[in-house]
Formats: structure tokens, sequence, C-alpha cells
């Protein structure tokens, strides 16, 4: 048994798709169990059949469609108008453009290889200098993970069964926090270089704001609808896509229907597809793992080592963290939940606050070295050594650790819409 | 020969994928219409949307696989020289066409189990899960073409 996961984690180390190695896991496991490996197929289809998953898709079509038309542009001139004449205001601009646009379009890396490209030559126009440039684009590939309709908690929510509304409501005091903090030494590092500031011109903001008023008022309806109750996920999903089309193509008339359609749709199905694939075949997996009590196991293995709360959430913390630095988002979810929730639950751990603590390790390690997933596409994007992005990216880490502290160990940051 | 073959596939998937997912959003769209403005719904908009849902995706990995874009860890890769990458690639793409086929036979094996047990009222919807076994063979046949291919897959 040991040798044969041995072999399958190198498998996966070397390059083989996650939902082979899963899928190939997960035959061996039920021969090995005893149970018919078709149970695998009868689990993943159970598993499509849950409500939230049809929101999945439908946010991936909107994210395509965003990416594909204008809205990156639109979006990073309104914020320069709106906060350019701060200090250090051309990062705050990136912070809250690259935060807003992988709302939408998930943190995987769409958001560097969109938006970064657009800001990185602007940036180096305003003398911001390149180690802090390099950062901040590097960082801001995944912020904006906690602030709905983000997808990684859309999948968090399906794989732990913990209601994504809440999830929704518990992300976004933890996210502005992150957003506010990175603002500030945005600010500290404008000033420190003497960056040029902007004038403040209220009409450039009227006109930029009128020119994304479509992109702008798309939270507002969405985190409303949600939030206030009015529309489901899955209907808030049908909703946001069919807008933004809309708005892309009759309003802003970047796409076009007839050329562009059947593009972002293939395109939409092949970015769901590669995660359906490893969310129903892990999600398969690890029910047969639970059905052989390996969870219990990982329980009594670790009970006499840890005592109480607050080291179980430091040793979950260093653990997520390498699992967000060597897997993708979306895989860590789907593998490591299921195993880590029910120990969670042991000690005490309130399900929504471990989503959101869970999301915030993985956003960090997203740019950790040696193998955060940014580091690699920012290294591609911007053309530089892996390694000048490392040092560019460190005093980011150094920001979200300590972020990452306050929300791990002051549960009210997540949960103060909960009585008592 | 191969490689038409394998083009040929992926332009079929590509278009029961993007028909797949257009109908999902009209269905999606028709049913709060309904259910806002006529205080009625279809129950069987749900249905249909499940199995429309797990054909788009599951044409979607198809497709990931004849582009070679599927989620990877890949993390040994990076200090891999160009040499071992290409002696692993052959290994690798055997190992993947073979768990999809295991996969695809395992499906054939489900579908068989859900004709014989569905209910009557949603017989209907079993053409749908056809999906499984014939996108797991597309996949499995995506990685045998690559193996003949020259572009690292």
């Amino acid at each position: 048994m040991t040798a044969v996961v041995v072999a399958l984690v190198l498998i996966a180390l070397v390059g083989a798709p996650l939902f082979v190695v899963l899928g190939a896991g997960g035959i061996f496991a039920s021969l090995a169990t005893d149970l018919s490996p078709d149970l695998l197929i009868i689990e993943m289809n159970r598993l499509a059949a849950t409500p939230s998953m049809i929101a999945i898709p439908l946010f991936i079509l909107a994210g395509v469609t965003m990416s594909t038309g204008g809205a990156p542009r639109r979006l990073v001139a309104f914020y320069r108008a709106a906060f350019g004449w701060l200090p250090g205001g051309l990062a705050i601009v990136s912070l809250t453009a690259c935060a807003f646009f992988t709302m939408f379009s998930g943190a995987s890396g769409v958001t560097i290889l969109a938006l970064g490209g657009l800001l990185y030559p602007i940036l180096k126009q305003e003398h911001y200098r390149e180690n802090f440039s390099l950062g901040l684009l590097t960082t801001s590939g995944s912020l904006g993970l906690l602030f709905p309709p983000s997808l990684a908690i859309l999948v968090f929510g399906i794989v732990a069964d913990v209601s994504i509304d809440k999830l929704f409501l518990a992300g976004l005091v933890p996210g502005m926090l992150l957003l506010a903090m990175l603002s500030v030494y945005s600010v500290y590092q404008g000033r420190r270089f003497h960056v040029p500031r902007h004038d403040f011109h209220p009409h450039r903001v009227l006109v930029t704001a009128k020119a994304c008023g479509w992109d702008l008022m798309l939270p507002v309806f969405l985190v409303g609808g949600i939030l206030g109750g009015f529309v489901s996920i899955t209907e808030a999903a049908a909703f946001t896509a069919t807008y933004v089309l809309f708005a892309e193509c009759v309003i802003y008339r970047e796409l076009s229907l007839r050329k562009d359609l059947f593009g972002i749709l293939v395109e939409s199905c092949v970015l769901f597809g590669s995660l359906l694939a490893i969310l129903l075949i892990a999600l398969g997996l690890t029910n047969i793992l639970v059905d052989a009590q390996v969870p219990m196991h990982l329980l009594e293995a670790i009970q006499p080592l840890v005592d109480n709360q607050l080291q179980f959430l430091l040793l979950l913390n260093l653990f997520l963290l390498i699992v967000g630095a060597m897997m993708d988002i979306f895989s860590a979810i789907v593998v490591v939940t299921p195993l880590i929730l029910p120990l969670a639950q042991q000690y005490g751990v309130n399900p929504v606050h471990l989503g959101i603590i869970f999301l915030a390790n993985l956003e960090i390690g997203y740019c950790t070295p040696p193998v955060g997933i940014n580091l690699f596409i920012a290294s591609q994007r911007f053309n530089k050594p892996i390694l000048t992005l490392f040092r560019s990216t460190l005093p980011f880490l150094v920001i979200m650790l300590i972020w990452l502290l306050l929300i791990t160990y002051i549960p009210e940051l997540s949960l103060w819409w909960q009585d008592n | 020969m191969f490689a038409r073959l394998d083009h040929t596939l992926a332009s079929t998937e590509r278009l029961v994928a993007a028909l797949s997912l257009l109908s999902m959003l009209l269905l999606s769209l028709l049913q709060i219409l309904t259910r806002n403005f006529f205080d009625t719904g279809f129950p069987q908009i749900e249905l249909l949307n499940r199995h429309l849902l797990i054909v788009a995706g599951l044409m979607g990995a198809a497709i990931a696989s004849y582009e070679s874009r599927h989620i990877k860890i890949d993390a040994l890769t990076t200090i891999m020289s160009d040499r071992q990458k290409q002696l692993a690639r052959i290994p690798l793409l055997l190992f993947a066409a073979l768990t999809c086929a295991a996969l695809a036979y395992y499906s054939v094996i489900f579908c068989m189990d859900e004709w014989q047990y569905a209910p009557p009222n949603e017989r209907w919807t079993l053409p749908f899960v056809l999906a499984y076994p014939v996108s797991f063979s597309a996949m499995c046949l995506h990685f045998l073409f690559a193996c003949f291919n020259r572009e690292p897959a």
C-alpha cells in the first residue's frame, strides 16, 4: 500500500495530470478494500449532482468573458483616476484592480497574465522600484480570493458541505483587512521612494467610472443579491455570466457574439473540465478514504502531540502553507479538506472559520518559494528569474503572514456576523 | 493519421462542450425568469442542467487532455533537465491512457447499472450518463495519440 502511494506521489511530482493520479489511487484504494471500483464513478455522479456545482462553470464563463473583453483596461483606468493622487496610489490601483479581477477569474494565474502585463510597464514608468513592482503584482495574483463570488470559496463550500453564503460573509473582513495592510505598505513605499503623485480630477474619475459602470455595478448586485438572500448561488452565477456577456458584447462591443462566443464557451469548458476532473475523482477517492476511517486514524496519530486548539491551528497553518506552495488551490481544497475537517471539528474550530484559514493559507502558499505557482507565472509573464521574484515577494509575504496570524487567532474577524 | 483523428475528436468535443454550457446558461435563465415572473418552475430543467454540467465538464476535461492543460503538481519538473522530461513523457502518457481506459471500463459498468435501476421517470436522462465512458475513452485516446506526437503533451 505504502509503495503504491509513494509511486503515485512521485508520478504526480514528475508531471502526470492530477486527476489521473487520483483516479489510479481511487481504483487501487477500492480494490485494496475489496470494493468495486465502479463505486468511484457512482460517487462522482452523486457529487456532480450537488446543487451549487452548476454555479462553478457559469462563474468561470463570466471570468473568461471579462478577461477576454476589455474589463481589465477599463478597471485600471478608473482605479488610476480614483486613487492615483495618493502616495503609492498606483500600487493601490494594482492591488484593488487585481483583487476585483480575481473575484471573478479565480486565483488561477489569469490575474497576473491579464493585469500584470498591463500594470507592470505603468508601475515602472511611474518610478516604482522594480523589486517592489514585481512583488506587488506577484502577490496580487491571488488577492480577492476571499471576496464573493470567489470560485475557491464555492469549491470549499461544496467539498466541506459548509454554507457558501456564510463563507462569503466570513471572507469580507479578512479580505478587506489584507487589502488595507498591503495598501498601507504601498503608501509607505510610495513616500519612501518619492514616487510622483498625480493631481486629482473629479471629472476624470466620473468619465472613467462611466466607462466601466457596468463592471463596477456587478459586485454590488452580486454581494447584495447573495448576501441579501434575494438570489441563490446558482441564480447569481447565471445572472453574472449573462450580465458580463451582455456588457462585453452589446454595451461595450469589445466582443462579438458571432466571432468570440464559441471560443469563450470552449475556454470556459476547458477550465471547468480540468477542475471538475480532479474535483469529482478526488471527492470519490476521499469518500473511500473516509469509509476506510483514514481521518480517524490521523486523529488518533496527532491527538497525543496536539493538546489544544491553539496548537492545532499553528500546526494547521504550517501544514497548509506547505500544501499551498506545492499544490494548485483547487487540488489542495479537494484533497486536503475532507481529511482536515473532522480533525478541526474535534479541536472545536468553526467550519466557516476553518474555510477562511484554509483559503488564506493557500493564498499565501501561492507566492511562497520554492514552488508557489504565482512565482512561476510571474517569472514567465515578466521574463524575470525565479530568484528575483523570491526576493521581491518577501516583504509582501511577511505582511501576509502577519495577516494570517490575525485572522487565525481572532476568529471574530471572520465570524463577526454570528450571534454570540 | 493519428494527428488528424486526434484533431477531429477534439473538434467534436469542443462543439458538444460549448453547446452544453450555452444550453445550461439559457436553461438557468429560463428558470430564473419563470420562477420570478410567473411564480412557477420546471423541475426537469434542474435535472437536465445537472446532466449538461457533467457533459460540459467531462468534454472540457477531454479537450484539456488534447491541449495538455490538466492541473498538475509537477513540482519536480522545474529541476528536471529537458532530457529527463523527455524520458518521462511516454511512460507518463501511457500511465494516463491506462488509467483513463480503466475509468472508462468502470463507467460502462456504472451506466449498465443505471439503466437497470433508474426510475422510469428519469430514464430519459440516461443518454447523458454515457458522457462518463465516452469522455474517459476520448481522454485515453488523446493520451495515446500524444505518444506519437513530437510536441510534449
